[in-house]
C-alpha cells in the first residue's frame, strides 16, 4: 500500500466557512465562533481511497481581497480545491468565478468541487440549487451542499479531492 | 559560513535550516526548536517538505531557487502550534547559498496577530453589511406588497413624510366592486373562493396600475383606486375613466364581473392613522361620492361623477343619467354613464 501525498486548498470569500470545513474534517468537531484566518494554514488527513493512503495536505487560506490576484503563488501544486460559497450570503456566490479562475490559471487540470456550504441554515439560506447548480455547470465543477456545523457532506467533499480518478456521481 | 548565518540572522532572531538538493535539512540553527513545534524529533535528516508541510507542492519553484532561475520566494504568515502549543506565525523565506537551500524563519506572531484582529473585525463588519442588505432587501419586497410602489419610493426616499397627515388635493377616486360575487361564490371551497377573488382583483389592480393609479385599498370583493397621487397627473379623470373602461371590457364575458364608479374631486390626501399604523389614502367628500356613485352603477357599467364629466370633455362618450340625490346626501349630482372613451394612455 502506497501512500501519496496531494495538496489542496480551500478557497472563498471571507466567513464562509473554510476553516470549519477543514475543523469538521480533520478534528470531527465545530466551533461557532468566526475566527478570520490570515495568511495560510496546513492541516494533514489521511484517507483511503481503494488500496492507497492519501495524505491530503489541506491548505486553509484567508478569504476575500487578502487572497484574490495576491498570494496565487500559494496555488502551486494544488491539484485540487474546495471553492466555497455561505449559502445565506448571494455577494459570496459571484466570487466562486475569481477563485475558480486564478486556480485553473495555475492548474488547468485542478479537481474542484463548489460547495455551498451553512445548508443546515434553511430559514437564511439566499442562494438557491439552481444558481449554485449553473456555477457549477459553467465552471466545470461538481456541486455539493455543505454543512460544517453538521457534517453534512463533508467527508464526501474532501473524498471526492482526494480521489484518484473522476468518480463524482457514481 | 554557516557560522555567520547563525550570528548574523540569530541576532534578528531569524532561524534557519540548510537542505541539499533533495531537500533533506543538513544544518539547523539553533532558533528553529523555538519556532517550530517538533518533539522528540531531530530536524536534522528530515525532508523539508515534512518540517514544513507549507513547501509540499511547491518542489518545482525549489527547484528554481536551487539552480538560480528565481531569486527566492516567501510563504507569508504560515499559523503553526508553537511551542508550548499556542498559535503562532511564522514567515518562511527561501534562497539559494553557497552551502545550500536557505530557509529561514521568522517570528511574525506580533504582526499576525495584530493583522488577525484587524481582519476580524473588517470581516465581520463586512458579513453584518451583507446582512443588512438582506434584510433591507426584504423588508422593501415586504414594503412593496402592503404599500403602492410609488408611495413606498417616497417613503424611503423621504422618511419624514412617513407620518399621519397631509394635503388638500384634487384625485380622481375609482371604486370597483364584484356584483354578486357573494352568492357567485357561496357554495365554493373557501380556498376556491379566494383563488377566484384574487384573480379578479388582480385584473383590477393591474389596470388601475397600467394606468398610472395606484391601489388604495381591497374592501372585501372592491377594490379602490387613486389617481394623481402621490406622483402628480394631469390627465387623472382621463386615466381614472379609462381604467374603469378598461376593467369592465376585461371582464365583459364573465359571469361575475365589476360594477365601477368614478368621481374628481377635492380630498385629503396623505396618511391617516397613528404614527404606529398608518394608510397613505383619500378621504373627503370626492371619495365618498365616488363610492355612491359606485354602488349605483349595475354589473359591467362604468357611471362617472360631473366633474369627472367635465375634464374628460370631448373625448369620451357619455349618456346622462340625470341629476341624481346620492345616498346620505343632501345635495344632488349629475351622474353619466360612460359608454366609450378615447383609448390613447398618455
Amino acid at each position: 500500500m502506497g501512500v501519496i501525498q496531494k495538496k489542496v486548498c480551500l478557497l472563498g470569500d471571507f466567513s464562509v466557512g473554510k476553516t470549519s470545513l477543514i475543523r469538521r474534517f480533520v478534528e470531527g468537531s465545530f466551533d461557532d465562533s468566526y475566527i478570520s484566518t490570515i495568511g495560510v494554514k496546513v492541516s494533514r488527513k489521511r484517507v483511503v481511497d481503494g488500496g492507497d493512503e492519501v495524505n491530503l495536505m489541506i491548505w486553509d487560506l484567508a478569504g476575500g481581497d487578502d487572497f484574490r490576484g495576491a498570494q496565487s503563488g500559494y496555488l502551486l501544486g494544488t491539484v485540487g480545491a474546495l471553492i466555497v460559497c455561505d449559502l445565506t450570503r448571494p455577494d459570496t456566490l459571484g466570487a466562486l468565478w475569481d477563485y475558480s479562475e486564478q486556480l485553473r490559471g495555475i492548474n488547468r487540470e485542478a479537481r474542484i468541487v463548489f460547495a455551498g456550504n451553512k445548508v443546515d441554515l434553511v430559514a437564511e439560506r439566499q442562494i438557491s440549487d439552481s444558481q449554485l447548480q449553473a456555477v457549477g455547470d459553467e465552471l466545470g465543477g461538481p456541486v455539493i451542499y455543505t454543512s460544517a456545523k453538521t457534517g453534512d457532506n463533508v467527508e464526501e467533499a474532501f473524498f471526492y479531492l482526494a480521489q484518484k480518478e473522476l468518480v463524482w456521481g457514481d | 559560513m554557516s557560522d555567520l548565518y547563525e550570528r548574523v540572522l540569530g541576532k534578528q532572531g531569524v532561524g534557519f535550516v540548510i537542505c541539499d538538493e533533495g531537500w533533506a535539512i543538513e544544518r539547523v540553527s539553533s532558533e528553529v526548536g523555538q519556532l517550530v513545534d517538533v518533539v522528540g524529533e531531530s530536524i536534522e535528516g528530515m525532508v523539508l517538505t515534512d518540517l514544513f508541510p507549507e513547501m509540499f507542492g511547491l518542489e518545482g519553484v525549489l527547484a528554481e531557487v536551487w539552480r538560480g532561475e528565481r531569486a527566492g520566494f516567501a510563504i507569508e504568515k504560515v499559523a503553526r502550534a508553537g511551542v508550548g502549543g499556542g498559535l503562532g506565525y511564522v514567515t518562511l523565506g527561501v534562497e539559494k547559498v553557497a552551502e545550500g537551500l536557505l530557509v529561514m524563519i521568522r517570528d511574525v506572531t506580533k504582526e499576525g496577530t495584530l493583522e488577525q484582529r484587524i481582519t476580524q473585525q473588517r470581516n465581520e463588519l463586512g458579513v453584518l453589511a451583507q446582512e443588512l442588505a438582506i434584510a433591507k432587501e426584504k423588508l422593501n419586497r415586504l414594503l412593496h406588497q402592503y404599500v403602492p410602489a410609488e408611495v413606498a419610493r417616497k417613503m424611503l426616499a423621504n422618511p419624514e413624510a412617513a407620518r399621519p397627515g397631509g394635503a388638500r388635493q384634487e384625485v380622481t377616486v375609482l371604486f370597483a366592486d364584484l356584483r354578486n360575487f357573494t352568492r357567485w361564490a357561496e357554495h365554493m371551497e373557501p380556498t376556491v373562493m379566494m383563488k377566484a377573488l384574487n384573480k379578479k382583483l388582480s385584473v383590477a389592480v393591474e389596470i388601475i396600475q397600467a394606468h398610472g393609479g395606484i391601489l388604495d385599498k381591497f374592501m372585501g370583493d372592491a377594490v379602490m383606486g387613486l389617481f394623481n397621487a402621490p406622483e402628480a397627473d394631469a390627465e387623472h379623470a382621463l386615466h381614472g375613466a379609462q381604467a374603469a373602461l378598461a376593467l369592465v371590457r376585461a371582464m365583459r364575458d364573465d359571469e361575475v364581473t365589476f360594477s365601477v364608479g368614478v368621481n374628481t374631486g377635492e380630498a385629503f390626501l396623505g396618511n391617516l392613522g397613528t404614527e404606529a399604523m398608518m394608510n397613505y389614502t383619500a378621504v373627503g367628500d370626492a371619495v365618498n361620492q365616488a363610492k355612491r356613485i359606485q354602488e349605483m352603477a349595475l354589473q359591467g357599467y362604468v357611471y362617472i361623477g360631473e366633474e369627472t364629466q367635465k375634464l374628460l370633455g370631448e373625448r369620451a362618450v357619455v349618456k346622462s343619467l340625470g341629476t341624481l340625490r346620492l345616498r346620505g346626501r343632501e345635495q344632488t349630482t349629475e351622474v353619466y354613464e360612460l359608454i366609450d372613451i378615447e383609448e390613447r394612455i398618455e
